[in-house]
């Protein structure tokens, strides 16, 4: 057991947020759109292990939970059921409309959704403006929903203000940017000190993908970052927060826990090696590889470039060795430099079309160069 | 494609006709003039003329004012049927319709200009779309019209055609297509047939992308025409949410402005209240100071008059005692100078006798020793004096050091105080220092004890997976054991599928679908089978069964017949196919127990997914390794850290833990160097203050020592002395001491003066006796009189007093109860107050604060105004999606990125095998396997065999154009044939284009140049092509093509030959000619 998990500790919770259940991935082939579908639901079940592992008396889950406010029936009766069959029963969970699923009347968070009717009772959903949950005997949990997708004002300090003599654990739960992120205007914008403004412990923020947390140490705000990346680019995600609240006024402990399976990268591939190289890698089954391809290669290598690529990619009867792969061969260019050479054997009408696709190089480099290309495959395959 | 019904009415000369085609050879027979080649312009006309077209005219009936009207059936490749209806009139119609059976035709599916495109497409014979811009109106000629369709009247044309005529290039293709068979290299044939099965995925015959669904090019297109849909749904999307974001801020600044400026009128009439509030209140303030100021006066006037009245009546007591002293004193001196008379006269009467010389002796000497005793006194006092002095100077030294005493005393007590201090803060760091080094030993203990607990864990965890790796690897070398290596590969299976299809294929070309039946003349035993099927017994008289590809009867010992369906050439085909699926896949089927290839795949799935499931065991496995072997280095602790933990508890084994535990626990994860090396400062720190107090006392102790030394010498000379500070001070002291001089000054005068009197002559004393006894005298009656004054004086200052007393205790009730200093004090609060109150900036009046409140009032107007905007703004903003559509878009640009990078991909792929298959056809021309070659190659070698090898080789150019015949090496136009030999050649070049393309061919009146022999040679040559193709022949001279029995019979239009494959028509029992009874 670790330290900050001795008698000191009064309160564990387990703070996520951004899950995105349902989130399309369109600029993904579809079988890829799927699997990275799939796996925003299937973290949730990684979140619920880590917080059953831990014994955590509550999980926070700081909005953003579905992509859009009305998510297709697969997505909230999957989270349903999740939580249905956890059996849990001291261990609330708490529902944060966020801007991307705001408390509507028609959103799933709304009281006469189905979604509602099938969670069980220790599930609770922020949808009123003064949400206030009790967790044990000294603590208490405030929470305000996002309303729509935009809005100006700043939910954390909304919240309501420590009473003299109340000397509870106090935590705040909303979801926005705060000041140091673009756009924060309109996005719900939240001050980095509300959390000290209104007497809270502990501030549990979503929107922001990637880990963060605010000082002071006393009355942190911390954003867990979105548990399975979304996009290239985004960075410090896969994670939850664990938050020990320690007795006698002690600053509560954050400790980041990774639950995300998968990884992204974008790779720049210069050299046949490089590709060769990317091969032999391992674990490459969880990894959603964005390659980009930079490189001038003769007809041989050309060929290995491609076979690297579709057994990375998989096709449609066997699948890649990465999980998800987006490729991008704009800049693969196939060196026609000697080509005559590796047509030599062929018969003369072969060589003469090989004479001309040269000679359309110079107006239309891409399409002769496949072309010869294609010429050169079909020379291989006969042989 | 081919022709299986012509219908015409009100066309040309035609009045109405109907001929059913067959597949294979249609000989179309009749007299000249009966409207034969009439059918062949109506077939033209459906096929190729657009309805509007002025050449539509030319089809007028001869006899009547009705529209012409044509319609062809076509039988398509794909079994159904296409049927062209057009009307040539103003305004007339095309119409396209199709069926299923080539009799009930659905509604039409294109109309007017669609239908050209529609046919033009479909039949690839080098036309364009009516749609093309520049194409010419009338009837489109191109090369494969011209061949298949040419006009009897110019049946040589075709060797003075090329594909030059073409309008687009769906004949080239097509015809380079059917001839590459004729390609020498097969390589290249391969490689040219690989690449255009590519192309055609994509390109239209006329080399246009395709659009349907099928299309490569489409599929792609779609994807971005939705993504950018999608993006531009979204931008708009984002753009209102950014001008809903940007007008939020707009307002909200202006309101901001507006508040700042509310907030500065706000204030500026809370200055001007202020103002006049502080005013106000100053005036009170002063109003109150006035007050209390009177109030004061008035009460210290009062106290100040009572206080008079008392001192007066101090004064008056004082005057009254001073008189009764006077009163006294005048007595005294009454009764003096009542003495000083006698004292005077018994003087005088003294001076004046003997005795009084002798007592002036004696006086003088007594006054001489007083004198001298004076003298004595003067000196005892002056020694007194002096001794005084300098023990008063010794006293004040005494008090000096005892001052010096006190204040070392204090510094050795503070030195002291802050040397114990000092010394038990520098032991408490010492201690806490041990107890640091104690925490961190114990922390070491702790890090020793997680480390190995969790390299325990992963020693555990380590098993479990090498367990589990053990496991995986066993369960992959059971699936491999069960893994078959005697079924055929994919590519294998694929090829088996292949042979089957294209045994399937072969099978269905055999064409077929036969309605038998037998009818028995006379009693006999019937047995056969239809499709390998066993028939069922024969009736009476009269068998009938459907048949699809082959039957065989048995008829009693009469004769076995055996039908099948299919040219000699496809049945060779499918029975090379079956006897290559017999040898190549049976086999296999037979070895592996499947019952068909579907049983086989599923064999050869099941075996993938077996082999999967091994590979991924074995993936399984070699990352379980993988991850052990990575984690080997770090277990190799476990052996050190046992020994490192027992030294550590060894180390503090024993040693109380509990002030070291209490360190850790209020550390936390802090740092315990950084509490040792504040321990170390305060030890230094109080180490320091330790030695510097300790030098402090040893300073005090020698400075005490040395004073005490001096007090001693001073108390000594004071003990000496033995004078004490006097009772009351110093000061009286002296000023007795100077009393004492004074006295005895004033006795030295009276005994000198008295000496001096005594030495004076007796008669001056005599009368000087009597002036004093006058004097006395005198002296007497003035004291006389000053007591009577004085007595009435006194008299009257009691009478005063008397009065005064009584006014005092009259108002002395009333000046207890009065307390000037609370007066005063209320004073002075209030000149305090008024003090302390803010000097006024500015004076203000009621017009400002209403000039103030106007300003006040309009800002807050303007202030509501901007909040309305800011709400309505707000309200905006409620309806936009924010930074949610802003995400989406960013995904939405990258979907149509990538979308647009995948169209374009496929784009430059099928480009690519484009013009991958220009360049082959193109290295072909120049390489001298040009189409004309592989046209020229049949054609030659056909004209050879019918000339008698009179002509070896027909040259054609590479766009078909007949270029010349070479005659023993030397190359002569066609012009230089006869007549009859062009229409052969021509005939033969039409035939073999039509042969590989597998089309209608339609000759009209072709061959009536040709010699009976040659005649001969060409209907052996159309009857073997029936077999490939559709051929129609216009002729007079059916005789020339059909045998006797051939010919239809009497009142019968068509005849059939048994094959089915030739079919003679009387086109004079088909058609009504205008002016004419059938």
């Amino acid at each position: 057991m670790r330290e900050q998990e001795g008698d000191d500790v009064a309160l564990k919770v387990l703070h996520t947020a951004d899950w995105h259940l349902g989130k399309r991935f369109v600029s993904f082939d579809e079988a890829d759109r799927l699997k990275l579908t799939r796996a925003r639901l299937d973290v949730v079940d990684s979140i619920f292990s880590m917080a059953a592992k831990n014994d955590v008396d509550a999980v926070l889950c700081a909005g953003d939970l579905f992509d859009v406010p009305e998510p297709d029936e697969i997505w909230w009766k999957g989270l349903a059921e999740k939580l249905t069959k956890l059996s849990w029963v001291n261990r609330p969970v708490v529902l944060l409309p966020g801007n991307h699923d705001p408390l509507t009347a028609s959103s799933v968070y709304n009281k006469s959704h189905p979604f509602r009717s099938m969670l069980p009772d220790w599930v609770h959903v922020v949808d009123s403006d003064d949400f206030e949950l009790r967790l044990g005997d000294d603590s208490v949990l405030f929470a305000r929903p996002c309303r729509r997708q935009a809005g100006e004002n700043d939910n954390a300090l909304l919240l309501p203000e420590r009473q003299a003599g109340d000397e509870r654990i106090r935590i705040g739960m909303v979801h926005g940017s705060t000041f140091d992120m673009p756009n924060f205007q309109a996005n719900f914008p939240i001050a980095t000190d509300a959390a000290t403004r209104r007497g809270l412990n502990y501030l549990a923020i979503g929107d922001t993908h990637a880990w963060k947390v605010y000082p002071p140490d006393a009355a942190p705000t911390v954003y867990p970052s979105t548990p399975e990346q979304t996009s290239f680019g985004e960075t410090e995600t896969g994670n939850v927060a664990l938050v020990f609240f320690r007795r006698h006024g002690r600053s509560p402990k954050v400790r980041r826990e990774r639950v995300g399976q998968w990884s992204w990268r974008v790779e720049t591939i210069r050299s046949v090696a490089a590709l060769e190289a990317l091969m032999t890698e391992k674990g490459l089954r969880e990894t959603v590889l964005r390659l980009k391809l930079e490189l001038r290669a003769a007809p041989a290598e050309y060929e290995q470039v491609l076979r690297c690529l579709e057994e990375l990619k998989g096709t449609p009867a066997k699948h890649g060795r990465v999980g998800v792969t987006v490729i991008e061969r704009g800049g693969l260019e196939l060196d026609t430099r000697d080509i005559e050479a590796v047509f030599a054997d062929m018969p003369a009408v072969v060589q003469a079309t090989v004479r001309a696709l040269k000679e359309e190089e110079a107006t239309q480099p891409e399409v002769a160069q496949r072309a010869l290309y294609h010429l050169y495959q079909m020379t291989r395959e006969q042989a | 494609m081919k022709i299986t019904r012509v219908e015409v009415e009100n066309f040309g000369c035609l009045l109405r006709g109907r001929v059913d085609l067959g597949p294979g050879l249609n000989i179309l027979y009749g007299p000249n003039d009966l409207g034969k080649s009439t059918l062949i312009r109506a077939i033209r006309a459906a096929l190729l003329l657009p309805h509007t077209s002025s050449e539509g005219k030319k089809f007028a009936p001869w006899e009547s004012d009705e529209d012409p009207v044509v319609k062809v059936t076509l039988g398509l490749p794909s079994g159904r049927f296409w049927q062209v209806e057009k009307r040539f009139a103003n305004p007339g119609a095309s119409l396209l319709r199709e069926s299923n059976d080539g009799v009930t035709f659905n509604s039409p599916f294109k109309k007017a200009r669609e239908v050209d495109a529609e046919l033009r497409e479909k039949l690839a014979w080098g036309v364009a779309s009516p749609a093309t811009k520049g194409i010419k109106r009338g009837l489109p000629v191109s090369f494969l019209s011209t061949v298949l369709l040419g006009e009897q009247a110019n049946v040589t044309d075709v060797l003075r055609t090329t594909l030059d005529s073409d309008t687009d290039e769906s004949g080239r293709a097509r015809l380079t297509a059917a001839l590459s068979a004729f390609a020498q290299d097969p390589l290249f044939k391969k490689m040219l047939d690989t690449a255009q099965s590519k192309v055609d995925e994509a390109f239209t015959a006329t080399g246009k992308r395709k659009r349907g669904a099928s299309s490569p090019f489409v599929t792609a297109s779609e994807h971005v025409k939705k993504a950018k849909a999608a993006l531009v749904l979204l931008q708009k999307s984002a753009e209102e949410s950014d001008g809903a974001i940007r007008e939020l801020a707009e307002k909200n600044e202006v309101r901001a402005e507006r508040q700042d400026a509310l907030a500065d009128f706000v204030t500026a009439l809370k200055t001007v209240e202020e103002l006049l509030a502080q005013q106000a209140e100053r005036l009170a303030v002063e109003k109150s100071l006035g007050e209390a100021q009177e109030t004061a006066q008035a009460a210290q006037q009062n106290v100040d008059e009572f206080k008079k009245r008392e001192s007066d009546l101090v004064a008056i007591r004082e005057k009254a005692v001073a008189l009764s002293e006077v009163k006294r004193a005048s007595s005294e001196k009454l009764g003096q100078a009542q003495q000083d008379l006698r004292t005077a006269e018994e003087a005088l009467a003294l001076a004046q006798s003997q005795e009084a010389e002798q007592a002036r002796t004696i006086r003088r000497g007594q006054l001489e020793k007083q004198q001298l005793e004076h003298a004595s006194s003067a000196k005892s006092l002056e020694d007194e004096r002096s001794v005084m002095e300098r023990a008063r100077k010794l006293h004040g030294e005494r008090s000096e050091h005892e001052a010096a005493f006190e204040a070392l005393a204090e510094r050795e007590e503070q030195a002291s105080k802050t040397s114990e201090e000092s010394k038990l803060a520098k032991t408490r760091a010492e201690s806490a220092l041990g107890d640091v080094d104690l925490a961190r030993r114990l922390r070491q203990v702790r890090d020793v004890e997680a480390e190995l607990a969790s390299l325990k864990q992963a020693q555990a965890k380590a098993k479990e997976r090498a367990a589990a790796a053990e496991a995986a690897r066993a369960a992959e070398t059971k699936a491999r054991r069960r893994l078959r290596e005697d079924l055929p590969s994919s590519a294998e299976l694929t090829s088996m599928r292949a042979l089957i299809t294209q045994r399937d294929l072969a099978e269905a070309r055999l064409g077929g679908g036969m309605a038998v039946s037998v009818e028995l003349l006379k009693a006999v035993e019937v047995q056969g089978s239809a499709d390998g099927e066993p028939l069922a017994g024969a009736t009476k008289d009269t068998l009938r069964f459907d048949v699809e590809r082959e039957f065989a009867l048995s008829i009693g010992d009469v004769a076995r017949v055996k039908v099948s369906a299919g040219s000699p050439e496809a049945r060779e085909a499918v029975r090379d196919l079956q006897a290559r699926v017999e040898s190549e896949i049976h086999p296999v089927l037979n070895r592996l127990a499947a019952a068909d290839l579907a049983g086989l795949s599923m064999l050869v799935d099941a075996n993938a997914t077996l082999l999967r499931e091994c590979e991924k065991l074995a993936s399984e496995a070699q990352t379980l390794e993988a991850i052990g072997d990575a984690q080997g280095g770090d277990l190799s602790k476990l052996e050190t850290l046992p020994g490192r933990l027992e030294s550590l508890l060894k180390d503090i084994a024993g040693t109380p833990t509990d002030a070291a535990e209490a360190v850790l626990v209020e550390l936390g994860d802090g740092s315990l160097e950084g509490r040792e090396s504040e321990l170390r400062a305060k030890a230094k720190e109080a180490g320091e203050r330790f030695e510097e107090a300790r030098a402090t006392k040893r300073d005090a102790e020698t400075e005490r020592q040395l004073l005490q030394q001096r007090a001693d010498s001073t108390n000594a000379t004071l003990a000496e002395l033995g004078v004490d500070v006097p009772a009351d001070g110093w000061e009286a002291a002296e000023s007795h001491m100077k009393a004492r001089f004074e006295e005895l000054t004033a006795k030295r005068q009276v005994v000198e003066s008295e000496l001096a009197g005594l030495n004076s002559e007796q008669a001056a004393a005599v009368s000087a006796l009597e002036a004093g006894v006058v004097a006395a005298g005198s002296s007497l009656e003035e004291a006389k009189a000053r007591l009577e004054e004085t007595t009435a004086a006194l008299g009257e200052l009691e009478k005063q007093a008397a009065t005064l007393e009584g006014e005092i205790n009259i108002s002395r009730p009333a000046m207890e109860s009065v307390d000037v200093n609370a007066l005063e004090a209320r004073v002075s609060e209030v000149q305090a107050t008024l003090n302390a109150m803010p000097a006024p900036e500015e004076v203000v009046g009621g017009e400002d604060k209403e000039q103030a409140l106007a300003d006040v009032a309009a800002a807050k107007r303007e202030h509501e105004q901007a909040r309305d905007d800011v709400r309505k703004a707000e309200g905006r903003l409620q309806t936009v999606s924010g930074q949610v559509v802003v995400e989406e878009t960013e995904r939405a640009q990258e979907a149509l990125s990538l979308a647009e990078q995948t169209e374009r991909e496929i784009e430059v792929d099928y480009d690519g095998w484009n013009l991958l298959v220009q360049k082959l056809r193109s290295a072909e021309n120049t390489e001298g396997q040009h189409l004309g070659e592989a046209l020229s190659q049949p054609v030659s070698k056909r004209f050879a065999e019918l000339t008698g090898d009179r002509y070896s080789k027909l040259e054609v150019l590479p766009t078909l154009g007949a270029e010349g015949i070479r005659v023993s090496g030397m190359l002569r136009g066609v012009d230089a044939l006869s007549v009859g030999t062009q229409e052969q050649l021509a005939t033969l070049l039409r035939l073999t284009i039509a042969e590989q393309l597998g089309a209608t061919l339609i000759l009209d009146d072709h061959l009536t140049q040709t010699d009976p022999g040659r005649i001969e040679w060409f209907r052996r040559v159309f009857r073997a092509h029936a077999s490939e193709a559709q051929l129609v022949v216009m002729t007079c001279h059916p005789l020339d093509y059909l045998n006797e029995s051939e010919m239809p019979t009497e009142g019968e239009a068509v005849a059939r030959s048994a094959s089915g494959l030739v079919h003679a028509i009387d086109v004079s029992k088909c058609v009504e000619r205008s002016g004419s009874s059938r």
